[in-house]
């Protein structure tokens, strides 16, 4: 017998979320673009709320966020949830992907429609990317990289989309971290060439 | 939308695996060799592998700050710092749109602060040149644009403006006027009019005041918020940037019922923060009702609440819960979840009232904060005038069970109550009576004395962390008790390894409650180690010492490790007696743990005796019955009842069961245990419905609190069996056996004696239902396993002999059946004497095989005997008498002894009838004998 856990109003249900994870493990098309819209959902919150109330001169700490999206959207200490860790965080890195990018290109969309003087965003929107970054480029150019190297697209996800640290990543994905590193290496400097090509 | 290709799409690309290996290669190598080691790897500058892995090497060494900055980092830098929380005094980035401007009668003059709500002006009143602070607030005013009409809102509006202005207190700063403002896009907002006040901040001025003055300073504010209270105004949002102190120490609140009347009741209302620091100002000081988002639950004791926070933070200098340290979404969690660090952890001096107070004031519930600010302000001066304070510190129980209420969904099957409970006896229980009991003699060790505080306080402190620390955001969901248990065990060793008296009691405090639920043999390890501490640190025959041996004694008989019982127990009573004499506690409770292993021996009569003079003594000389002593009334009602006393045994534990009702509460496991005796002790003395109506009613009660696998659970169904059993219902006690059986195998194992009892019950049942094929090799495996853990001289292995003896019987295997049913007789006669109930058992059941195998004149004398002795030792058992009656009578009738017969089935008949009715199977086959022989004596 299960009591109803706690939760916030907005909280969308663990199990529910467990089991899109599941779904997703099994290979289940619909799954992951549930699963992306309520991990979406849950980072533009936190992000929002998050980076409002920071502190002047307090760091924000990526980790940090993720994984309080992630307690909020699986709760925590259930082993078999942990499990599900390192598919979360892909969720997340895809989510943050996908956030930065539709933002980028109504940023784009706004330019080009020119006659306001003021661009009004969504105002819970608060992920940007770095300004040294063509995120739209960066997209177009992952997809290309996935063709050849679905991994190292996994790796870029989680490290520089998810935020999560060398360590981190390579729990997630199962890997060691010297695979993570030298992938991470070959990645940015694949990258890097491709991006500077345009 | 765009989205990237299937992760799991295959990646054939061999040259781009090639390319990439190479390059990782290469990128390991110190930068100045890494060309070489690719010029190496592919065999030369030539070869087609070597440009494009050179390219990408090259691109690989500009890359050190591509892509680190991540999405989530970068944001942050790009946001500029948001606005923080500003007090009066403070004049931040000059915001001086309305500086020379007018508002109805005021002229604003300068910029003096922004906060969440507003920005404030000082300003002048036209007509009086009066000079007053304005404060223009953000937000449209929600009375306007809720009321659809206007009107309305606004002469609710300024009734409510009506009321501030009545708010004339030495300690708040009044409300003056208030009024509408068009902002320059034409939306209205509100505006108040305060007295102006030329002050600092209450932080800043206590600064350099020392606690005394800072205590004052306290009292002050609680005095000026206590005014507002008596007037229907609660201020919702008190914390220091709302309180400025004049040079001359004059408190001054500010923005008393502002938050209400501008519609921000409570909560955590993002948009009344947008864009400011605000909220994390504003989180530290709310209740936990207020993070509910629960405006009908804020009142004044929310205030009361922030009082403390505020209390707490110029005592402590910091915040009890400090938004900084982590997520909104964390602070929120331990505001209402988490208790603040107590104020002695920052500094000593503030151990005892102080921290109490702070402590009550901080209460998680409002129910348990000051009524009244008025309260609070007069324990902080008692405290400052060296009176005693109003305020209590929290029991442990107190804690516990708020632990318990926190965490129940935590708990799972795990007993909570008892396990908090049985904390909460060990943690402040029977040490306190300790305590208590020396005071009282005036025998007090000082040093010894505050050494067990110190002890208390360490074991009460890591067991608050340990349970704070299970908090279901900190820890995950399920933590079950058994988890932190065993968490507690592994750390308090090398956490304590400097503290051997903090370890002896903690070993103690965890051992029982392993023991409360039910593993005995943590429970053991525990209270061993707890006992050996405490002989090093106090002596064999300290108090301390004897209380954990007394626990290691119970958790022994648990164990069926009678041995060790035996010798502790001896060794107990004898240092008990000779150390503290004849009408001390420690010698009754050493009787009474001396008697609990007479009981479980079979010696009842001795155990009765000790029991008696046990709880003689609490009663005569301690004159309250605490936790011992009413555990030693459950048992002594035990053994009085195996004694087949069982009005006694009722009538005590009927007694018992409404003290602990009184005291621990009806769901209690101490007083369901011995409700649960009592219905055992009921069924066995006739009365017969109530005692079921109890097990039906709080067997399941008890399996609840307790859970299915508890051996005291498994006892009662056990229990509840042989009652059903004793009425006949032996399909139905079957069923309960069964499920005790296969629950005391789990959790107590095959050889455990109470499993084995369960088994000799099974089997006794499964007799009378003629399943004796079943029964017999049961019966032996029983017998087998008794002689394996107790031993061929135990009561328990006697009784077994008598169920494989009759099951024998039944099979007819007669030579076999009489050598053990003779040794169940003869074992009980000599252990038990002639007048026990399990002899005279004995003694029916072989002559009753005597019967069956036809040696009928044999049988005679030993149930005469059988049915005299039963006779006069216990007079109020008709069921048993009516069959010990009944097969006297038959037998006589066999042997054509009618005339002595007829006055046994007769006698056996109204006993019969007036146990289970006329109508009874038994009561018919009396009946029935009784006409027969009445027809041959007719016939003859």
């Amino acid at each position: 017998m299960s009591e109803p856990l706690p939760s916030d109003e907005s909280t969308p249900n663990p199990d529910h979320v467990t089991q899109l994870i599941r779904a997703v493990e099994r290979g289940e098309g619909g799954a992951t673009d549930e699963l992306l819209v309520a991990v979406y959902d849950e980072l533009r919150k936190l992000a929002t709320a998050r980076m409002r109330r920071e502190p002047a001169g307090h760091t924000l700490q990526p980790t940090a966020l993720v994984h309080e999206a992630y307690l909020r959207l699986l709760g925590s200490g259930d082993d078999a949830q942990w499990d599900h860790r390192g598919h979360f965080f892909a969720a997340v890195g895809i989510a943050m992907r996908r956030i930065l990018v539709e933002r980028a290109r109504r940023y784009q969309a706004a330019k080009h429609g020119g006659e306001h003087d003021r661009v009004e965003f969504d105002d819970d929107v608060a992920i940007e990317a770095p300004a040294d970054v063509d995120i739209i480029a960066l997209d177009d150019a992952l997809d290309t990289l996935a063709q050849k190297d679905p991994r190292m697209v996994k790796i870029i996800h989680l490290r520089y989309f998810a935020g999560l640290s060398v360590e981190e990543t390579a729990a997630a994905m199962e890997l060691s971290p010297r695979t993570v590193k030298r992938e991470w290496a070959v990645a940015k400097a694949w990258l890097y060439q491709t991006l500077g090509d345009d | 939308m765009p989205y990237p290709p299937p992760e799991n799409s295959d990646p054939l690309d061999e040259s781009w695996q090639r390319l990439k290996d190479l390059v990782a290669d290469a990128f390991e190598q110190p930068p100045e060799s890494r060309v070489q080691f690719l010029e190496d790897a592919c065999g030369g500058r030539d070869s087609p592998d070597f440009d494009a892995a050179y390219d990408l090497l090259q691109a690989a060494s500009s890359t050190d700050e591509f892509l680190e900055t991540r999405v989530l980092e970068s944001r942050v830098m790009a946001t500029p710092p948001p606005e923080s929380a500003l007090s009066l005094e403070t004049c931040g980035p000059s915001n001086d749109s309305w500086v020379g401007r007018r508002i109805d009668n005021y002229e604003v003059v300068r910029y003096l602060a922004a906060g969440g709500m507003g920005i404030v002006y000082e300003a002048v009143q036209q007509q009086t040149g009066r000079r007053v602070a304005l404060k223009l607030m953000r937000q449209l005013s929600p009375l306007t644009s809720i009321e659809t009409d206007q009107s309305a809102g606004t002469l609710r509006f300024q009734r409510e403006v009506e009321v501030l202005g009545r708010l004339q207190h030495d300690s708040i700063a009044q409300v003056l006027d208030a009024g509408h403002y068009l902002d320059d896009e034409n939306s209205e907002h509100p505006y108040f009019v305060l007295e102006y006040i030329d002050g600092a901040s209450l932080t800043r001025f206590a600064e350099l005041r020392d606690d005394r003055e800072r205590l004052r300073l306290v009292i002050q504010i609680c005095d000026g918020v206590q005014h507002a209270h008596e007037r229907g105004v609660v201020h919702r949002d008190l914390k220091p940037d709302n309180i400025l102190v004049t040079a001359d120490g004059r408190v001054k609140v500010l923005d008393f019922g502002i938050a209400r009347l501008v519609g921000h009741d409570a909560g955590v209302t993002a948009t009344t923060y947008t864009r400011t620091g605000q909220l994390l100002g504003t989180l530290a000081y709310m209740s936990p009702e207020q993070l509910e988002g629960d405006t009908q639950k804020v009142d004044r004791r929310s205030d009361v609440y922030a009082l403390g926070v505020i209390l707490y933070e110029l005592l402590a200098r910091r915040l009890p819960f400090d938004p900084r340290q982590g997520t909104l979404f964390e602070t929120a969690t331990w505001i209402r979840n988490v208790d603040a660090a107590p104020l002695s952890s920052f500094d000593r001096s503030y151990r005892g009232d102080l921290e109490t107070i702070a402590a009550k004031a901080l209460s998680k519930e409002k129910s348990r904060r000051y009524a009244t600010a008025a309260e609070l302000a007069d324990d902080l001066r008692r405290h400052l005038d060296n009176e005693p304070i109003s305020a209590r510190p929290p029991t442990t129980w107190y804690q516990l069970t708020k632990f318990a209420r926190r965490n129940r969904l935590l708990c799972g099957s795990v007993a909570t109550a008892l396990v908090l409970l049985t904390l909460g006896i060990v943690g402040t229980g029977l040490g306190y009576f300790e305590a208590r009991h020396e005071r009282n003699l005036a025998r007090i060790d000082r040093d010894r004395a505050v050494a067990a505080e110190r002890e208390s306080e360490a074991v009460n402190n890591f067991l608050s962390t340990l349970l704070g620390s299970t908090d279901p955001q900190q820890r995950g969901r399920d933590v079950r008790v058994r988890e932190i248990l065993d968490i507690a065990s592994r750390d308090l060793e090398h956490r304590f390894a400097e503290l051997p008296g903090v370890r002896a009691r903690l070993h103690s405090v965890i051992g029982w409650t392993y023991f409360s639920l039910g593993e005995y043999d943590d429970a053991s390890n525990h209270m061993r180690n707890a006992v050996e501490l405490r002989r090093e640190l106090d002596g064999d025959a300290a108090r301390s010492t004897l209380d954990d041996e007394s626990r290691w004694v119970q958790v022994l008989l648990a164990l069926d490790d009678r041995e060790q019982a035996e010798r502790l127990t001896a060794s107990s009573l004898q240092k008990a007696r000779t150390t503290y004499g004849e009408t001390d506690p420690a010698l009754y409770v050493a009787l009474g743990n001396r008697a609990l292993w007479l009981g479980s021996v079979g010696r009842d009569d001795e155990a009765n005796a000790l029991f008696q003079q046990s709880i003689d003594g609490f009663r005569n000389h301690v004159g309250e019955l605490d936790n011992f002593a009413q555990s030693a009334i459950n048992n002594h009602a035990i053994v009085v009842a195996s004694r087949g006393q069982l009005q006694l045994a009722v009538d005590m534990l009927f007694e018992l069961v409404r003290f602990r009702e009184q005291q621990l509460g009806a769901e209690h496991p101490s007083t369901l245990m011995s409700r649960l005796n009592l219905a055992y002790a009921w069924g066995k003395s006739q009365r017969i419905d109530e005692s079921v109506d109890c097990f039906e009613t709080w067997l399941p009660v008890m399996k609840r609190v307790l859970g299915a696998q508890h051996p005291d659970y498994l006892s009662q169904t056990n229990n509840f069996g042989a009652i059903l059993s004793t009425i006949g219902r032996q399909a139905d006690a079957v069923e309960y056996y069964q499920l005790t059986y296969d629950g005391q195998i789990a959790a107590l194992g095959r050889e455990h004696t109470d499993t084995l009892i369960t088994l000799n019950n099974l089997c006794v049942s499964l007799l009378y239902l003629k399943r004796f094929v079943e029964a017999e090799p049961m019966a032996r495996a029983l017998v087998e396993g008794l002689e394996r853990s107790v031993g061929k001289d135990d009561f328990r292995y006697w009784r077994a002999a008598g169920t494989l003896g009759n099951s024998l019987a039944a099979l007819a295997q007669n030579n076999e059946a009489a050598q053990w049913l003779r040794t169940a007789l003869d074992s009980h006669r000599t252990h038990l004497g002639e007048d026990h109930f399990q002899t005279i058992l004995s003694k029916n059941n072989y002559a009753q095989f005597l019967r069956d195998i036809d040696r009928r004149s044999e049988a005679v004398a030993p149930l005469k005997d059988v049915v005299d002795r039963y006779r006069r030792l216990a007079p109020e058992d008709a069921r048993t008498q009516s069959i010990f009656q009944f097969n006297y009578g038959r037998l006589l009738a066999e042997l054509d002894r009618r005339e002595d017969a007829m006055p046994e089935l007769r006698s056996a008949h109204a006993l019969s009838v007036s146990s289970w009715g006329a109508e009874h199977e038994r009561t018919q086959r009396i009946a029935d004998l009784i006409s027969e022989i009445a027809k041959k004596e007719d016939v003859d």
